[in-house]
């Protein structure tokens, strides 16, 4: 592996993979053309191999039998789908290392590390992370799935369709639209939903500010549950809780739907 | 002491389904209750199950699942899970139902399975949100457009938990 940046023609390429054993990812999406990995940069001469074909091992496959860390880049075009730019990093057998590298405003951007964190500044495309443990940390995107099994999931902004899931992490989501979130025992935080909200959660806590533009469904075994509505508007709530007497502070009316149902969390509706 | 027959090589899916939330919910409402939240499962998987398919074995509230073809496998699994999600919303009992499968070949030791492609089914259900059913890319490639709407939405390139490479996971969906 190199300690010198490293910048790569993207031309043609809308999305790039990154897989990481262990080590934090961290990406910055600016007013750019091009890729430039500023830390835990490949070889250039391994890169310029494989993008030859050269190398063996088939990155778009999702395999690769050279010895880690490997290193793939491969040029596809952009209705290539998933195997669009590729960049495959894998260093489970020499400790971890920190990727740093910068990219267009508006990427898509793809991946998948078991214990770094992943920290992506700036706005981007469609980024889908999965984690074994490690943070979730994304500034802006157009569409998100994020997933993490111990780690927490922040989102500033998410313009589509949100899904994030974790099992013991925090979710805190400031503003998006269509928003989809679970987590078993994680505290769950939307502080300002514009679409419908769909929120699971086994023990944590639930608290959605939505702006009452589409329907909140929440479902939780204990964890309490918090919804906070416009003021003076008028929801359809059905309020479902086994243990305690679900409390709702507005008119009903059929503004929008709220379904909630608790086993023996605690359930409030509000207005802001 | 003789010799123990080779073991038989076998292909197919394997399925791994797990119900999020039994635990707590065996704690509020107690074991009568999760015993029946289990029959309720055992229905589904009655009715949804194919004559060649098998469950392999109960793991507290999930379930594992083989079956020789990977279309029946993804449609057992989006059958169970559609059916618990039907029976959660209108019991009003908030509990979901995940699923991961993968394709492969593996090992019969008894009545269980045994091999890598088992190891992976097990931590793609891990990797499921509540009311998901996660597949492999071999999952996907079996599969190969046969079965008409239903959808695959890539995840990207999952690494897991003693498995080596990263596995390529699709959300599956009508």
């Amino acid at each position: 592996m190199s300690d010198q940046a490293l910048t790569l023609d993207l031309t043609g390429i809308t999305q790039l993979n990154v897989t990481t054993s262990s080590g934090n990812v961290t990406v910055i999406a600016e007013d750019r053309t091009d890729l430039l990995i500023e830390s835990g940069a490949p070889d250039p001469e391994k890169i310029e191999r494989y993008a030859a074909g050269e190398m063996s091992g088939a990155m778009g496959e999702g395999h690769a039998s050279e010895s880690s860390p490997k290193w793939g880049w491969r040029h596809h075009h952009a209705e290539s789908h998933a195997e669009d730019g590729l960049i495959h990093f894998h260093s489970a057998k020499r400790g971890s290392a920190n990727l740093v590298m910068r990219c267009p405003t508006n990427f898509g951007l793809i991946i998948g590390s078991a214990s770094g964190d992943v920290g992506l500044e700036g706005t981007y495309g469609k980024v889908k992370v999965t984690t074994a443990s490690g943070r979730i940390d994304v500034d802006a995107a157009r569409e998100l799935d994020l997933r993490s099994v111990s780690g927490s999931i922040r989102v500033g902004r998410c313009e589509g369709t949100c899904r994030l899931s974790t099992v013991s992490g925090k979710t805190e989501v400031g503003s998006s639209e269509d928003t989809e979130a679970s987590s078993i025992s994680g505290k769950i935080q939307l502080t300002q939903i514009g679409g419908g909200a769909k929120v699971r959660s086994v023990s944590g806590s639930v608290e959605i500010n939505t702006e009452g533009k589409g329907k909140v469904a929440v479902q939780t075994v204990s964890g309490s549950v918090r919804v906070e509505v416009p003021e003076g508007s008028k929801p359809d709530a059905n309020l479902s809780s086994m243990t305690s007497r679900p409390s709702c502070e507005c008119p009903k009316g059929n503004d929008f739907e709220i379904k909630i149902k608790s086993m023996s969390g605690k359930i409030d509706v509000v207005p802001h | 002491m003789t010799a123990a027959a080779p073991p038989a090589l076998l292909e197919g899916a394997v399925v791994f389904t797990d119900i999020v939330g039994f635990t707590e919910y065996t704690a509020l409402q107690g074991d009568e209750q999760a015993l029946a939240l289990l029959a309720v499962q055992d229905g589904f998987v009655a009715d949804s199950l194919p004559a060649d398919g098998r469950v392999v074995k109960e793991i507290g509230d999930g379930l594992m699942l083989w079956l020789p073809d990977a279309c029946a496998a993804l449609l057992t699994g989006l059958l169970l899970s559609q059916r618990f999600e039907e029976w959660s919303d209108e019991a009003m009992i908030p509990l979901g139902l995940r699923v991961g499968m993968n394709y492969g070949q593996f090992m019969r030791r008894g009545d269980d399975l045994v091999g890598h492609c088992v190891n992976v089914a097990s931590r793609i259900v891990n990797v499921a949100g509540p009311g998901e059913v996660l597949v492999s890319e071999t999952v996907v490639g079996r599969v190969n457009d046969q079965l008409e709407g239903v959808l695959f939405d890539e995840l990207g390139p999952v690494v897991m938990k003693g498995v080596p490479e990263p596995v390529r996971l699709f959300r599956a969906h009508r």
